[in-house]
């Protein structure tokens, strides 16, 4: 019958578009004993026609899963009819994929596969294995593999211009190429997918929108390299126009991808998580993701690895380390790097205990590692986004909650020492008399303070370098700042500057000291309200003492 | 066959050495670094813990590195003497105290410094004796000064007497340097003053009439004021000088005294303006007439006038009532600044006349064409113009003011001709008869080796063609080759002395602590000079950059160059400037100034805003309006490291002789990353021309200006980065510019000066020094195209021959000292005629191997002396600078050397023969100053700055 072609394996295509458009759409249907599997049912338009082709083949009722690769609207808006046309299985989709379809239809009867593959049977023991896919844009994210026929259904991957499926490879490569230009400008070299792939081992990719690929897998991975497919000058004008607008909007896509990766280990930085987490509450419920967790794992001691072995040593190290929690990571975890010596997960579906166990079995790894010159502790901070509580997730700032937690644990691990984990605000610490972060240039005064301040029990961070000044201030919120007006890539005065200027960090006292102390310098510390200014060589207990002077006004200031 | 081989096989292992040199000085940094940081480990635990046995055996080891340290924490910080003392036990066990001060009687002057310094934190009451005894045998100054900040620092009265001792028959330097540090002088200060007070002795008197200027109490201000009036003049300048600063109203009665020395009347009439209000104005009228203090007198009203505005009417009314025509002269020249205000706001701006008339009168028409040009007013403008008129006939330099900078609706009205202009009346660089006198030269030395051959040839197989060929090439590679190795000899030479001069130099800095740096009266004061045109996009960023630089006293002076965009409002808003009458202490004649500001928030900082006239124009400006000892002149792209200022003048303190000239490292800043005006990391470029250059600025700065400057013969100091005395660039003039005496406008003005001040100094018979500073770096951007490269080349080399031209007297004249005898005929036998040998000599080399012509053997003799020579002095350069200048990681060494192999095919041909293309123009083209309207590429200069560009 005209639209359904016959794969072979009890695999059908179902084409109710009928070649209408400039790639196919097709559904696909798998069949064993007296069971079926719908694959991607298409929109609600092509309703009639699948439904009109699928009776040819099947009565709705035998069909026991539905299965969706994608998770766009198309895909999810024809759901609730074929479950009023009789469909009584299962439908199977990734957790976006869920959201959508709810909004459709009340109660459906569909799970969402959460993180790991999982395996349905089909009839008598056919597996149908689905794999989730992560981070392809806009397309969903599950393939479903057919072992026994070795088909892979690849969902909009894999799609390509056009529909003779009787082109030599030639054509083929240059369809798929366009095609992947035109719905997934940025995909890049994804060697993960490639990987993935290759993995489970094909012998015929079964895309929803183009045609199927029979033994030509090295062909359609040749997509996620950007190689080039040759035959240009096969190309209409429209297309070499389409290709100049694609090349704009990927360099667009490569200008945003720099601003959103972190130089040192190429992962995705702190304003790439915020956004993440800011769009994940867009696109869904607080519910969905109550059992997802944020772990926080910090590089123990970047000061003392700097001063043992210079300032790059700290870099090479994070980019080591970044490169072992990547190595580790499990696939439902999200990577990300922040500011200073810190990485983010994001655990999809652990709750909070998983995650500590998980962290857990990284921070011993780590510490087991022998990838290292000198030995490296990480200490982890765990957020669970259900502890948040609902008040915090509905006023739309998941981001600010999350880090807000995450600092005070981060905070928290500080007193705790190296190599723990804090996963509750609530721990009780030895209390010490105050926190101080000094900002100071020359490596060894700074050393010296730091063992001067730490005898005294205050609880010292320091900075030797002007732009990393105001971060930290802001992660370890000190009673008081300290710093010499000479300072490398930001001065004393410019810190003092940006203090003032945020509101969190503006009444912290501020104790300036220097050689150059002079009518001029004193003048612009005076104008910029810093009381305290000390001429060196400094009298250590006078430093001492006046840091225990400020922190105990501060305090009776917050307790009269 | 053999000898080939030989001199090739020798080359390579020579190269080799220097590779495996540099390696191992590499490592060797390491090892230092390492052994630097166990001491300082071992420090922090004898004073925090009580832990001193690890101190001790590093202590016995390395003495005097431990000791560096130990006195650069206790710069610091400072701790109990419970604490302290174990340390300092531990130190005296060693005997270093003895050496030291057995150190300070060695007949070498370095090693009497070294100990001078190293000392410090070892002395108290037990050596304070030796102390004092050697401070009064020494003769070096700078010696001198680092013993009296070991005895200030001791507290001691015994030191205060010595230095006090000391003062006696000293130089005017040591006398003021000791005097600024005294004024930081102990609390024991009082008590040994007052044991003292009734002394008769000068330098008794003079030490505590400066220390009265830290400490305030009734008797010390008795004691100034009863030696205000003493007659030695050093005693009476201390007295004024604390008096001015603490207690002016001692000196106000004063101005009124005619009997009072002139010097302590200029004084007092300022410290009168400061004090009094109101102010008697007609007892302040007969200082207008006295002559000796008019200037002073003016300056002071105007401080007066701006102090308190509601005076302003006061002093206006004043004018208009006075009779002497001093008097009303006086008074106008005070308003003058004020003018623009007084003609805009008041009802009857006709009562400004007489200030206009006495402005243009006495020559300071800038205030005047500025407001004119930036008013709107016809009334206020038709008045202006009526009062101007008379004058454009009978002041002539007021007319061609008004010519050169007045708008050209102004101009037409009063019916000035715009070909007035001064600028169109410059001397072109090169007259007919430089130009042709400069051919003469070239081309008979060009013709000597030409002729030489031809002889060589004469009588020789006539007819036979392939013969004669052969033999020119024989005769030609053999003089090619000669230039080749004595250049590179030369080099190697240089090289030589750049190495002891380096070591020197580091050596010097590892014993300077900032705290000594750091004291007044040690580092003289700099006015850093940033020219800006168009410059709206970095300019904040670079000032700040600018502001931030650790050095005890100075001041930036940005100079606006008459910008076309915004430069100037973002820099009024960022620094919130308001406007200042200042007063001018120079009169370098340049482009009329529009405004000077200041910024309340910042003291450092002062904003020149002015009509355009091109860098050394602005440069010239910010040299009058510079309050400090030394000017530094950078350009507006240049990225200074925070302690770049400290490095230079570090080697100013080195020596009593006078440093007229200090040069900068240049690096480029290509690759780098720069983040708020402040170097982030140092990188090599990934740009291949940018990388040649690095190599190439590394080997000319060592090997070049290090090593002439080791032997006092240095003349190319960067525009991007150079530090100048600011009395000696006074005296010759200022940089050269198309305004005043010059009349004239070069590519290369910062050589230039440099060549001026040293042909001052031999003119006048002085000891003079003009040095590097081979660790004091300044990032600068060199052009990343070919085409940039080749303009900027261009410039160069055209300025060298222009300078070469004019200068031609120091050629040869034993009167200039080294400059003359060495550096001006290297630089005409290897910078003038040697690229035109070059010119040819590569492609001949060439030609002459391929053809079969040159034997082969000659030719590998030929490719040792150019090539691996050049390699090898390339790797010792690289080798020298990472001893303190700059330090690369391993992939970038190995990508410079690299580049230093490659250089040799192309790019150094190349560079010489933008350098033939160059003379070459200048000799047939008649190149005016219109040829320096150089736009449209990166203002880059090593040699000549192009910051600022001239209006077209």
């Amino acid at each position: 019958m005209k639209g359904i072609r016959d794969l072979g394996h009890g695999i059908f295509s179902i084409d109710a578009a009928e070649k209408s458009r400039p790639f196919p759409r097709y559904s696909y249907l798998v069949v064993e004993g007296d069971q079926g599997a719908l694959i991607d049912p298409g929109p609600v338009e092509d309703f009639a026609t699948t439904q009109e082709l699928l009776l040819s083949l099947l009565p709705v009722e035998r069909i026991a899963f539905i299965i969706l690769t994608g998770d766009t609207p198309d895909a999810c808006s024809s759901l609730p009819l074929w479950k009023a046309s009789g469909f009584a299985g299962t439908m199977r989709m990734n957790r976006k994929a869920l959201f959508l379809a709810r909004y459709y239809g009340e109660g459906m009867a569909a799970l969402s596969i959460a993180g790991e593959d999982e395996s349905l049977e089909l009839g008598q023991g056919r597996q149908l294995r689905l794999i989730n896919v992560p981070g392809i844009p806009t397309a969903g994210s599950l393939f479903c593999f057919d072992a026994q026929s070795g088909s892979l259904f690849t969902g909009m991957l894999f799609g390509s211009m056009g529909s003779q499926d009787d082109a030599d490879d030639e054509l083929i490569r240059e369809q798929l190429r366009l095609y992947h230009e035109l719905m997934f400008p940025r995909l890049g070299a994804r060697a993960d997918i490639r990987e993935l792939i290759h993995g489970i081992g094909p012998s015929m990719l079964l895309p929803r929108n183009g045609v199927p690929l029979v033994n030509r897998l090295a062909l359609a991975s040749a997509v996620f390299t950007g190689d080039d497919c040759g035959g240009g000058e096969a190309l209409s004008e429209l297309a070499r126009i389409k290709t100049e607008n694609l090349e704009l909007k990927k360099s667009i896509i490569q200008a945003n991808e720099d601003q959103l990766k972190d130089p040192v280990t190429g992962f995705y930085n702190e304003f790439f998580f915020e956004e993440y987490l800011e769009s994940m509450l867009m696109s869904s419920e607080p519910a969905d993701f109550h059992g997802d967790t944020v772990a926080f794992v910090r590089l123990d001691g970047i000061q003392s690895l700097n001063r043992k072995f210079g300032a790059k040593s700290g870099d090479t190290t994070l980019k080591g380390l970044g490169q072992l929690l990547f190595e580790t990571k499990r696939s439902n975890a999200l990577l990300f790097r922040m500011n200073g010596p810190l990485f983010a997960y994001y655990l999809q579906g652990s709750d909070k205990e998983t995650a500590i166990a998980y962290i857990q079995g990284i921070k011993d790894y780590i510490e087991g590692s022998e990838d290292f010159v000198d030995k490296v502790t990480v200490s982890a901070a765990i957020v669970g986004l259900g502890e948040l509580g609902d008040t915090l997730l509905d006023s739309g700032k998941l981001y600010s909650s999350v880090m807000k937690v995450g600092k005070e644990r981060l905070r928290l691990l500080d007193k705790m020492g190296a190599n723990s984990i804090c996963s509750d605000s609530a721990i009780t610490l030895r209390r010490s008399s105050g926190t101080v972060l000094l900002i100071e240039g020359n490596a060894f005064e700074a050393d010296l303070l730091r063992r001067i301040l730490e005898r005294q029990g205050y609880e010292t961070h320091v900075v030797t370098k002007g732009s990393e000044a105001i971060a930290q201030a802001d992660l370890h919120r000190p009673d008081v700042v300290i710093s010499e007006i000479f300072i490398p890539q930001m001065d004393g005065f410019q810190i003092r500057q940006r203090l003032r200027e945020s509101p969190d960090l503006k009444n912290i006292p501020f104790i300036l000291m220097s050689r150059d102390k002079n009518e001029a310098s004193v003048q612009k510390a005076l104008n910029l309200g810093i009381k305290h200014f000390y001429k060196k060589p400094i009298l250590a207990i006078e430093l001492a003492g006046i840091i225990r002077l400020l922190i105990d006004e501060s305090a009776e200031e917050r307790h009269p | 066959m053999s000898t080939a081989l030989l001199i090739f096989s020798f080359f390579l292992f020579a190269n080799l050495v220097a590779l495996l040199f540099l390696f191992i000085g590499k490592a060797r940094g390491r090892a230092v670094h390492k052994r630097v940081q166990l001491i300082r480990g071992a420090l922090s635990d004898a004073v925090l813990l009580g832990n001193i046995d690890r101190l001790k055996t590093l202590v016995s080891l390395h003495p005097e590195e431990a000791l560096l340290l130990w006195r650069d924490m206790r710069a610091s910080l400072t701790f109990n003497a419970a604490a302290m003392e174990p340390v300092q036990e531990i130190f005296r066990a060693t005997g270093i105290e003895q050496r030291l001060i057995r150190l300070l009687h060695s007949p070498s002057a370095f090693k009497r410094y070294r100990a001078a310094l190293v000392i410090r934190p070892l002395v108290s009451r037990s050596n304070i004796d030796e102390i004092i005894k050697s401070l009064e045998r020494e003769k070096r100054e700078f010696i001198r000064l680092a013993l009296v900040k070991n005895l200030v620092d001791s507290g001691e009265q015994k030191a205060l007497d010595g230095i006090a001792r000391s003062l006696d028959r000293c130089s005017l330097g040591y006398f003021k340097s000791v005097r600024a540090m005294l004024a930081s002088a102990g609390p024991r200060f009082i008590g040994w003053a007052h044991s003292r007070a009734f002394s008769e002795d000068a330098g008794v008197k003079i030490a505590i009439l400066a220390g009265a200027k830290a400490h305030v109490t009734k008797w010390l201000k008795d004691y100034v004021k009863s030696h205000i009036e003493h007659d030695d003049p050093r005693i009476r300048s201390t007295a004024l000088e604390s008096a001015e600063s603490v207690y002016p109203e001692l000196l106000a009665e004063l101005a009124y005294e005619p009997a009072t020395d002139t010097v302590s009347r200029r004084v007092a009439i300022r410290c009168l303006t400061r004090i009094s209000y109101p102010l008697d104005l007609e007892g302040f009228y007969p200082l207008f007439i006295d002559p000796s203090v008019q200037d002073v007198a003016i300056e002071a009203l105007a401080n007066y006038v701006s102090l308190h505005p509601e005076e302003l009417e006061r002093t206006v009314d004043g004018m208009h009532a006075a009779d002497d025509p001093d008097i009303r002269r006086g008074l106008a020249l005070a308003l003058s600044q004020r003018l623009p205000y007084l003609l805009v706001s008041s009802e009857d701006p006709s009562r400004c006349k007489p200030i206009v008339e006495g402005m243009i009168e006495a020559g300071k028409s800038a205030v005047i064409i500025a407001f004119l040009n930036a008013n709107h007013n016809a009334a206020t403008e038709d008045l202006v113009l009526k009062w101007l008129k008379p004058y454009l006939e009978t002041q002539l330099a007021f007319r061609s003011e008004c010519a050169a900078y007045l708008n050209k609706e102004l101009r037409d009205t009063l019916g000035i001709e715009a070909h007035e202009r001064p600028k169109s009346t410059r001397k072109i660089p090169l007259t007919k008869a430089d130009r042709i006198g400069l051919s003469a030269v070239l081309a008979l030395i060009i013709l000597i080796p030409i002729a030489g051959i031809a002889l060589g040839l004469s009588g020789a197989t006539i007819g036979r063609t392939w013969i004669v060929a052969r033999e020119v090439f024989r005769q030609f590679t053999w003089w090619f080759g000669f230039y080749a190795i004595s250049l590179n000899g030369i080099y190697i030479l240089l090289l030589v002395f750049a190495r002891n001069k380096l070591m020197a130099q580091a050596a010097n800095w590892r014993l300077l602590d900032k705290e000594y740096l750091f004291t007044p009266g040690i580092l003289p004061s700099i006015s850093i000079l940033a020219p800006a045109y168009n410059e709206e996009k970095t300019v904040v960023q670079s000032v700040h950059s600018l502001l931030t630089l650790e050095y005890p006293d100075f001041q930036v002076i940005v100079i606006n160059d008459g910008s076309a965009d915004n430069t100037m409002d973002i820099l009024m808003r960022e620094f919130e400037l308001e406007r200042i009458d200042p007063a001018m202490s120079a009169m370098l004649p340049t482009a009329p100034i529009r405004g000077v500001y200041r910024s309340p928030r910042n003291a450092k900082l002062l904003v020149i805003d002015k009509e355009n006239g091109g860098k050394a124009d602005a440069l010239n400006t910010g040299i009058n309006l510079a309050r400090c000892e030394y000017v530094c002149s950078i350009d507006s792209d240049s990225l200074l490291e925070p302690d770049a200022l400290l490095r230079m003048t570090a080697e100013i303190i080195t020596s009593d002789r006078e440093t007229i000239a200090v040069g900068g490292n240049i690096l480029p800043v290509n690759g780098c990353t720069v983040e708020r005006g402040m170097l982030q990391t140092i990188a090599l470029s990934n740009n291949a021309l940018a990388g040649l250059q690095t190599i190439e600025y590394l080997r000319s700065f060592i090997a070049g200006r290090l090593g002439w400057s080791s032997v006092n013969a240095l003349l190319i100091i960067s525009g991007a980065f150079g530090l100048f005395r600011r009395d000696r660039v006074l005296e010759i003039g200022g940089y050269m510019t198309g305004h005043g005496e010059f009349n004239r406008d070069t590519v290369g003005e910062d050589m230039e000066l440099v060549v001026r001040l040293v042909r001052r100094m031999g003119d006048m018979g002085r000891k003079y020094r003009v040095c590097y500073a081979s660790s004091a770096n300044c990032w600068t951007e060199v052009p990343e195209d070919l085409r940039g490269l080749y303009k900027q080349r261009d410039r160069w080399h055209r300025g060298l021959v222009e300078i070469m031209t004019w200068h031609r007297k120091m050629l040869f004249n034993p009167k200039y000292g080294s400059a003359g005898l060495l550096a001006f005929p290297y630089f005409l036998v290897f910078e003038l005629i040697g690229p035109f040998y070059e010119f040819v000599g590569y492609p001949l080399l060439i030609i002459g191997f391929v053809t079969g012509a040159l034997h082969w053997h000659i030719f590998a003799i030929m490719f040792s002396a150019v090539l691996l020579f050049g390699l090898l002095i390339s790797i010792i350069s690289l080798g020298l600078s990472e001893r303190g200048i700059v330090y690369f990681r391993y992939k970038e060494l190995a990508s410079l050397l690299g580049y230093s192999i490659v250089e040799n095919f192309g790019f150094r041909q190349l560079m010489g023969w933008s350098r033939v293309f160059a003379s070459v123009g200048l000799l047939f083209k008649n190149k005016g100053w219109q040829k320096l309207e150089r736009k449209g590429f990166s203002p880059v200069s090593t040699l000549g700055g192009a910051a600022a560009l001239p209006k077209p």
